[in-house]
């Protein structure tokens, strides 16, 4: 049996082989669950059988095809927990340098001192992610054989309107290509891996963090605050445009279909030299930029594009992610995932954080990852390869953090 | 008569909430990020205001995102 791929599938179809292309193991995502106490590892084991066999998307393999992607269903065979005597920075390391295998979805790995969740994001976002995990055994609603199950909200139905759209969207992301785009030194041809990270939690600074949200862009501004922090940290290694692709989860509150990818799309940019100058100020560009792409009904018109890809081939849609180059047209790959879904507990033991890791390509070779845990608001910096030497992702790490918590408000 | 208003505020946040005006109307004190509204659904939902209300630019100040009963008052005072 096969499954279409929904176009928000195709998307990270086509971020999957841009990472392959600069040696990395394709558009993996991870969680590292970082546990205290001890863990019911064989209640653990008979959840995780049990949900390849309620969801058997789960054991699923990506496939290519003239249709156009899709996942290919076998007959669903038990997914097993591994269980490891390393730690969990050991079991995450491995795990994002091999990969998940040829056309595999997902892998869980019980550490000494947490548990490692690494999968591909044609299955489903961080958000979905920690769905999963939340919901294992019983719990697990999922509904995957559901039709409206990988439809995207804002695809038009008919080809006439999709080809308008999909015309629009060029002049949408004509603007990103008026001014060079800020990159770091060393981006170019720059190796998916060997990557570096580093998680930064701000703990009790949160609630001063959370104060300097709401007097600049108010109590929604969260993560254009956050980009702006990003921006005026790369801004410190560069000039130009600082473009940061989103994808934004586009499922109704509390939806139970965690296994699936309903994302909107977005390219916002700032200028580096207004993040460098006016914090404050960046941060309502970045606001305003994204309330008048959704205005511009960007979405739907990037959707519209990105759904010719079974007939036209990647080509357009590697062209709107690159312009013709490799690696996606951006300064950093930055998304905020917002308070983690999981509870206090999680088969026995305490949950302390979540650490998330996404497998960056080589071009931009930057990401930072926003979240909030029982430790407040918290981020992971990435880097990789000659980037990573360059510029260590703790410098970059603390030049975040400082505009996060410390940098005046006022220019 | 029902405020026209307060319905198209109960309607945009239900469209948007995946959830029936009427329950959005029964949890009108309660704040926009506890039901569920992120920064990306708010844009949504002040762009379908617009169109609902006929208005243009709709911007509220923070005190008026906190709740469907202050975005209420907040359009009230606008218009």
């Amino acid at each position: 049996m096969r499954i279409r791929a929904s176009v928000s599938d195709g998307f990270h179809r086509i971020v999957d082989d841009l990472v392959r292309r600069s040696g990395g193991p394709g558009n993996v995502g991870q969680l590292r669950l970082r546990l205290e106490g001890m863990v019911d590892a064989a209640a653990l084991a008979r959840a995780w059988r049990d949900a390849g066999r309620r969801a058997p998307i789960l054991a699923a393999t990506c496939v290519d095809g003239w249709r156009g992607p899709g996942f290919g269903l076998r007959a669903a065979p038990d997914l097993i927990l591994e269980t490891s005597a390393a730690d969990v920075e050991t079991i995450a390391r491995a795990d994002l340098r091999a990969g998940l295998g040829e056309g595999n979805l997902v892998r869980l790995r019980l550490g000494t001192d947490g548990a490692v969740l690494t999968w591909h994001h044609a299955l489903c976002d961080a958000r979905g992610a920690q769905g999963l995990l939340r919901d294992l055994g019983p719990g697990l609603r999922e509904a995957w054989w559901d039709p409206a199950y990988r439809r995207d909200r804002d695809l038009p139905d008919t080809a006439a309107v999709r080809g308008r759209a999909a015309r629009a969207a060029v002049d949408l992301l004509r603007p990103l290509r008026s001014r060079p785009v800020l990159r770091l030194a060393g981006a170019r041809g720059n190796a998916a891996v060997p990557l570096r990270q580093v998680s930064t939690c701000l703990g009790s600074a949160t609630t001063a963090v959370d104060g300097r949200i709401r007097t600049t862009v108010g109590r929604f501004g969260e993560t254009a605050f956050c980009l702006a922090a990003v921006a005026a940290a790369l801004a410190e290694h560069g000039d130009g445009l600082v473009v940061f692709p989103l994808a934004v989860d586009e499922r109704a509150p509390g939806s139970s279909r965690c296994l699936a990818n309903a994302h909107g799309f977005l390219f916002l940019s700032v200028d580096a030299d207004l993040a460098r100058r006016d914090l404050a100020a960046a941060a309502c560009h970045l606001r305003d930029a994204h309330r008048a792409w959704v205005a511009a009904e960007g979405n739907r018109k990037l959707l519209a594009a990105l759904s010719w890809l079974p007939l036209v081939g990647s080509r357009m849609a590697r062209f709107q992610l690159g312009f013709g180059k490799p690696g996606l047209h951006a300064s950093a790959c930055v998304a905020n995932t917002g308070m983690t879904m999981l509870g206090e507990t999680w088969f026995g033991a305490r949950v302390r954080g979540v650490d998330h890791t996404i497998a960056v390509p080589g071009h931009p070779g930057v990401a930072v990852l926003f979240h909030r845990d029982a430790r407040g608001l918290g981020f992971d910096t990435m880097l990789t390869g000659a980037l990573a030497r360059r510029l260590p992702p703790e410098i970059l790490a603390e030049r975040i953090r400082f505009h996060l918590c410390e940098r005046p408000l006022e220019p | 008569m029902a405020d026209p208003i307060a319905a198209a505020v109960h309607a945009a946040l239900a469209a948007q909430l995946g959830l029936s005006a009427d329950a959005v109307a029964a949890q009108a004190e309660r704040g926009l990020d506890q039901l569920g509204l992120d920064s990306h659904g708010l844009m949504r939902v002040l762009l379908d205001l617009e169109q609902r209300l006929g208005l243009s630019d709709l911007d509220l100040a923070d005190d008026h995102l906190a709740s469907p009963a202050t975005m209420v008052a907040g359009i009230r005072a606008l218009v």
